[in-house]
């Protein structure tokens, strides 16, 4: 029955192939809206490992890093930097501001960070060396036209793209790097608000550990004895922030992949059906040859395995063409489609969606009689 | 020949049938998305939308609410008041946070009000309070049926617990969900205080906005005013600037899988016809005749696929809307004819691809079993 199968999709290559990128293309959408939600988890994951550190410290009740506002006391550092395995504490500041260019708005985190937890990779121009320099993210700088050595300006105060930085982004939202001396030249010169103190001055604490030191008894240590502060591994502040973004989107991306997965039992069903419909002389000409049901229902299902076998990697390659020109296009998105997880979780579901697919065309080769066959050559 | 397929095509119910649900299912995708896309930016200006003020004022350099951040000092709001035409000026702070509700974190507007400031307060109120107390907030009503939030319930922003005293309708949003509580809260959030966010200005009847709006930037240092209407433009232009591109990308996505399946379609119902397509070509009919109607073939999936797929949008759009209140979906008259323009474009595209090989046909070869 296998080379029943072979032979039928050779028999007429275009069909099979047309009904083949058909397929592909089905697989290809259901990778990249899953890449999407992944995408999300791992630019949560990158941005908190780019900050090099282990331990982070919030304000206490806050435990999240991305689009929270937070806020620690002056002294938080030196109280930190006394707990038993803290080698050193960094303080980081993230601010939300609307950058705006050419009439178009967008939404950036800026990160203000000392001498650590700045941008992990410069990808075009210079690392921050002034107060006046700026790190922006690749999305920015796509988005905006943005080299080295432009002007970014933020609230009227002007700063100097000193460099361009890759992965930066997280929750559709990209971040630009200054530093403290930045941060305090930018409140007093672009004169925008009242109180310097309406700035949280530090946001964060990245803890950098001592070798011998243990992540999870050192934030144990901080949530036992100091007050107002709160630490968490990166471990466990990334698994907020996954469940934050799930709570928020989660319902959205499972119904757009839920339909996704209804549209691949919609097609892989009419590609059966319509293949089973025009080989009902076929089918009749091998029930008079006294193939029983069960044999053809097999040659069927083989025919659409190897059709999936073929599909499954040109969807893949397709998803992984449609991805890196969208990563190209809009840097701000992450898409890894060939995330081993997705693929599984892809495979499954192309195999369930087969099999129930391949109920649909059953009544039709039961129904077919073997006198069909020389009714047919009549 | 027309009419020759279109009987052809009735011919083939079943096949038509499935053909149909493929390209339905495809174009629901696109409609999905961006329905999802423009309901949730709908929702994220829905704040500024009720207030409705003639004028908004806020700090330099900012022109909107969504993600944003403003302060001004307090004395601004009697400077703004002394401006001849003020008939009112209602100060909020506001920062956008995380709310913990039930062990789950929302994003979310925080409004902090003034006793007096009613008039920037929820524009609808379903159960409890209308203004909140020191140490109390309203949610949004959905938070209810999400996560069985009680009247009397805890929730806490940042480190500060607060006891739900108010449901309020319209305010929840997948990326904004609006809550009110007392502005000295606010302040003890922040860790400051005398300052506001926004001032909300109505002004006197028979004054013009314009006007008035041109006073205050006159007459008042560091701020930024904006007309009721640019100030929603901007905000709304700003939610659909957050992923825009994702969704165009994923609308071309949608719109090239249903090409490739209205092709299939074409393909697989002339393939079935190439004799009786042969038969015609052999009796004289022109090749122009065949392309216009495998084309009118194609044309009449794409149609009734996309009604279809309006109409089950249309019905499913309340349903989802009820069974997972989180998701607000909304179609738009400009999306309806985007979507269409663009699938039946697309349709005319991929049934050219059938159309090309049929009439390519010899008819000799056709008619060999």
């Amino acid at each position: 029955m296998f080379l029943l199968s072979v032979r039928q999709l050779l028999l007429n290559p275009f069909k099979s192939m047309l009904t083949m990128l058909a397929l592909s293309a089905v697989i290809a959408t259901m990778l990249i809206l899953g890449a999407f939600e992944k995408g999300l988890y791992r630019q949560v994951d990158q941005l908190l490992a780019d900050r090099r550190a282990e331990v982070f410290v919030t304000q206490k009740g806050i435990s999240n890093f991305v689009a929270v506002r937070s806020s620690l006391r002056q002294s938080s550092r030196r109280e930190i930097e006394a707990i038993k395995g803290v080698r050193q504490a960094y303080p980081v500041t993230t601010m939300p501001i609307i950058h705006g260019q050419s009439g178009v708005m967008m939404p950036v985190n800026m990160l203000v960070f000392d001498n650590y937890g700045g941008p992990a990779v410069i990808v075009q121009g210079n690392p921050i060396r002034d107060s006046r320099d700026i790190v922006v993210d690749l999305s920015i700088a796509r988005k905006f036209a943005i080299k080295p050595g432009d002007p970014f300006t933020v609230f009227g105060h002007d700063f100097n793209v000193a460099g361009i930085t890759q992965g930066a982004a997280s929750f559709m939202t990209p971040y630009v790097f200054v530093s403290y001396d930045g941060l305090l030249d930018f409140i007093f010169a672009s004169e925008i608000v009242p109180d310097i103190l309406l700035f949280p001055l530090v946001s964060f604490l990245l803890v950098d550990l001592e070798s011998s030191a243990d992540a999870e008894t050192v934030v144990a240590s901080i949530n036992e004895s100091v007050a107002g502060m709160q630490a968490f591994t990166r471990a466990q502040l990334a698994k907020n922030d996954k469940r934050m973004i799930d709570d928020m989107l989660g319902a959205v991306l499972s119904l757009l992949v839920a339909i996704s997965y209804v549209i691949g039992v919609l097609v892989v069903s009419l590609i059966i059906y319509v293949d089973v419909r025009s080989r009902a002389m076929s089918f009749a000409v091998l029930k008079a040859l006294g193939f029983d049901f069960m044999k053809l229902v097999q040659s069927v299902l083989f025919q659409l395995l190897i059709m999936l076998a073929i599909s499954f990697p040109v969807g893949l390659i397709a998803a992984v063409a449609v991805a890196g020109m969208i990563e190209s296009m809009a840097p701000l998105y992450l898409l890894p489609v060939t995330d081993p997880g997705l693929l599984l979780t892809t495979a499954v579901a192309c195999g369930i969606f087969s099999l129930l697919s391949a109920f649909c065309p059953l009544w039709l080769i039961r129904k077919t009689s073997p006198d069909l066959a020389f009714r047919m050559q009549q | 020949m027309i009419f020759w397929i279109l009987k052809t095509a009735w011919r083939q119910k079943l096949s038509l049938l499935a053909s149909m649900a493929g390209v339905t299912s495809a174009l629901i995708l696109v409609i999905a998305l961006d329905a999802i896309f423009l309901g949730e930016s709908n929702k994220i200006v829905n704040y500024p939308k009720h207030m409705q003020p003639d004028i908004w004022v806020m700090q330099k350099g900012v022109k909107n609410m969504h993600m944003a951040t403003t302060f001004l000092s307090e004395w601004v709001e009697d400077e703004v008041q002394a401006v001849a035409g003020v008939k009112r000026a209602t100060p909020i702070l506001y920062i956008n946070s995380m709310m913990a509700v039930k062990g789950r974190e929302l994003f979310s507007y925080i409004v902090g009000l003034t006793r007096e400031a009613k008039r920037a307060g929820p524009w609808s109120v379903s159960a409890g309070k209308s203004m909140p107390d020191r140490g109390e907030v309203l949610v949004p009503q959905t938070l209810e049926k999400l996560f069985g939030l009680e009247l009397g319930d805890a929730v806490n922003i940042a480190e500060k617990t607060f006891t739900v005293a108010g449901f309020t309708h319209d305010t929840f949003s997948m990326a904004n969900t609006v809550v009110f509580i007392q502005k000295s809260d606010l302040e003890d959030i922040l860790k400051t205080g005398g300052f506001i966010s926004y001032l909300l200005v109505d002004i006197e009847a028979g004054e013009k906005v314009d006007v008035v709006t041109e006073r205050i930037r006159k007459e008042v240092r560091k701020v930024s005013v904006l007309s009721h209407q640019e100030f929603i433009n901007n905000d709304f232009k700003m939610a659909m600037m957050m992923g825009v591109e994702l969704v165009s990308f994923m609308s071309m996505i949608g719109t090239a899988l249903a090409s490739l399946i209205i092709a299939f379609t074409g393909y697989t119902l002339v393939a079935r016809n190439r004799k009786e397509i042969a038969i015609a070509k052999s009796m004289g009919f022109r090749n122009s005749d065949i392309y216009l109607a495998i084309i009118i073939q194609t044309m009449l999936v794409v149609v009734i696929s996309l009604t279809a797929s309006f109409i089950f949008c249309v019905i499913a759009i309340p349903l989802i809307e009820t069974a997972a209140p989180q998701i607000s979906m909304q179609l738009s008259a400009e999306m309806v004819g985007r979507i269409a323009s663009v699938a039946i474009i697309s349709g005319v595209l991929a049934s050219l691809i059938p159309a090309y090989l049929t009439v390519n046909v010899e008819p000799v070869n056709a008619m060999r079993v």
